[in-house]
């Protein structure tokens, strides 16, 4: 930027270069800075663009920064402006988990075996950021094939947490939460397959929202799972993940996977907070976790109760099978997805490669009990929903460990991250997980919030509800 | 599948037919992996399942 650009700003926005304020936006205040002519949005792609120079040889968040490519975007969504139009994402900065597909450029999948393979097409959601003249800055890090809790890859330059570079950023997006919590880009998608979005969400302070199974098109992102898949925003703040939404979600004609949905993301609905119900599990969730992690999220649902929901305890007895059902399924499915990468067993990470070689053997028969399984526990989970609106309940039941203490893939905190996650990938239902304070240690605790199928928005209505009563999701890291 | 399905050179003799070869040290890893698999396969797969179909999410329920 040059001097005479620089003096040319209005004094507001100078002001807030000079901070860090600028790179912690919400998508309505940039909106605001392009349509107030207080910044260009190459102006702004250009700071990005110096915050992620700055700061990405330390934390790792992104695999392949698009230096030229955002420079081309950002001209068109500055075009855009100046012909007097504008759309809910132009000129917002992303990030995209390096499973999502961008024409003519690698996705990696943080793997070696992947390192050449060059995409043909755009993924559905890279074809929604570009016509919306989103900025796509560059592609995050993330553990191999997405399969892992922790976020560490011994292919790729180690992912750190912002709030502590000694510790786990979570997994498997570890990269888009780093970059959203470290102000490296405005949003960044991840996917979720046993809590990818929601766990790194929690490690890191951030909000990270999976969209009931279906409602966001996987065409063009690197399957894991079938069953389980799913793709969705992850910001600091719930609005953001609903304005993302506005844009990403809708069925899509070439996504066997994509399902019809009634729920409108565009639509304002009045929230009558006394109407709403409110579970809070007395089992299961709050066993054998850390009593921080209880403590902190217990006095969320009181406080969700000062508020004037309906906040109610309940047990659910069937739900300690769900994690296990989850990876019952997700298994032997992920292996079938990889049978053409395993004659190059030798290229995957120690972590992946043994993860997935658990589920060998499984024959058809085993897989179809475990598929009916799921069917059954979605039945029970549909019944008690009938009940409720929302289930409240920690993301992750561990603190965030040491990375020097996470090389091995059976850690405790490795087993137990998923826990919960994982049972609403079973389920399919939406489920965010949004800040809810702060260890003593100072390291983010996550709130996960998870609602009935295909009732995506008013979960999102809730938890901005939520972000607008507390402050938690405005805390940042000391960078 | 013979009854024994957790056994060490049970899994040795998968990673065999897919000719895996991994070092010692990789082999005890996934194994762990296997055997906690196996063990989650047998507490799941108990019910009787035939009411289900495979991979259900959406259901009619008597109070929608």
């Amino acid at each position: 930027m040059t001097i005479s650009q620089i003096l040319n700003l209005g004094k507001g926005f100078l002001k807030q270069k000079m901070s860090n304020e600028i790179f912690y936006k919400s998508i309505k205040e940039i909106r605001q800075l392009y349509q107030k002519k207080e910044a260009t949005v190459l102006e702004i792609t250009n700071l990005f663009l110096g915050r992620i120079k700055n700061l990405n040889n330390e934390l790792n968040a992104f695999l392949d920064i698009y230096e030229q490519d955002s420079k081309i975007d950002s001209a068109k969504a500055d075009q855009f402006y100046s012909e007097g139009k504008n759309t809910n994402l132009t000129g917002v900065i992303v990030g995209l988990k390096d499973l999502v597909d961008v024409k003519d450029k690698i996705t990696s999948a943080g793997s070696e075996i992947l390192e050449k393979n060059f995409a043909k097409n755009n993924a559905k959601i890279t074809d929604d950021f570009q016509n919306e003249r989103s900025v796509i800055i560059g592609k995050t890090n993330l553990v191999e094939f997405a399969f892992g809790t922790l976020g560490i890859n011994s292919n790729t330059p180690t992912c750190r947490n912002p709030w502590d570079t000694n510790r786990v950023p979570g997994g498997s997006s570890s990269g888009s939460a780093v970059a959203v919590s470290a102000g490296m880009c405005n949003v960044a998608i991840g996917t979720d397959t046993g809590g990818s979005v929601r766990m790194p969400a929690s490690l890191c302070g951030i909000t990270g929202f999976k969209p009931s199974y279906g409602v966001v098109s996987r065409r063009g992102v690197l399957d894991l799972s079938w069953s389980m898949d799913h793709v969705g925003p992850m910001a600091k703040s719930a609005e953001d993940c609903l304005e993302v939404m506005k844009s990403i979600s809708g069925f899509d004609i070439n996504d066997k996977y994509s399902y019809k949905s009634d729920d409108n993301f565009l639509k304002k609905n009045m929230l009558n907070r006394n109407e709403i119900r409110i579970g809070v599990p007395k089992n299961y969730f709050f066993d054998d976790i850390d009593l921080e992690i209880k403590n902190t999220i217990l006095k969320c649902a009181d406080t969700f109760s000062n508020l004037g929901y309906q906040v109610e305890e309940l047990e659910i007895p069937f739900v300690e099978e769900g994690r296990k059902i989850n990876v019952g399924v997700l298994l032997p499915e992920a292996l079938s997805i990889h049978k053409n990468y395993l004659k190059h067993s030798n290229k995957y990470t120690k972590t992946v490669i043994n993860r997935l070689l658990g589920g060998l053997g499984v024959s058809a028969e085993e897989y179809l009990g475990a598929s009916r399984k799921m069917s059954k526990f979605n039945f029970e989970m549909t019944q008690l929903m009938n009940n409720y609106d929302l289930l409240l309940t920690p993301t992750v039941p561990v603190k965030t460990p040491l990375i020097d203490e996470s090389e091995s893939p059976n850690t405790f905190e490795a087993n137990s991250m998923g826990r919960f996650t994982g049972v609403f990938n079973l389920t399919g239902q939406p489920s965010i997980s949004v800040p809810a304070g702060l260890t003593n240690d100072k390291l983010p605790i996550g709130l996960m919030l998870s609602g009935k199928l295909m009732d995506d928005k008013k979960v999102l209505d809730i938890a901005v509800d939520w972000q607008q009563e507390t402050n938690f999701h405005l805390q940042n890291p000391s960078l | 599948m013979p009854k024994d399905n957790t056994s060490k050179e049970y899994f040795y003799k998968l990673l065999s037919e897919k000719n895996i070869k991994l070092s010692k040290e990789d082999f005890e890893q996934s194994y762990l992996s296997y055997r906690n698999f196996r063990k989650n396969y047998r507490d799941l797969l108990s019910d009787d399942l035939t009411d289900f179909e495979p991979r259900q999410r959406i259901f009619k329920t008597k109070n929608e």
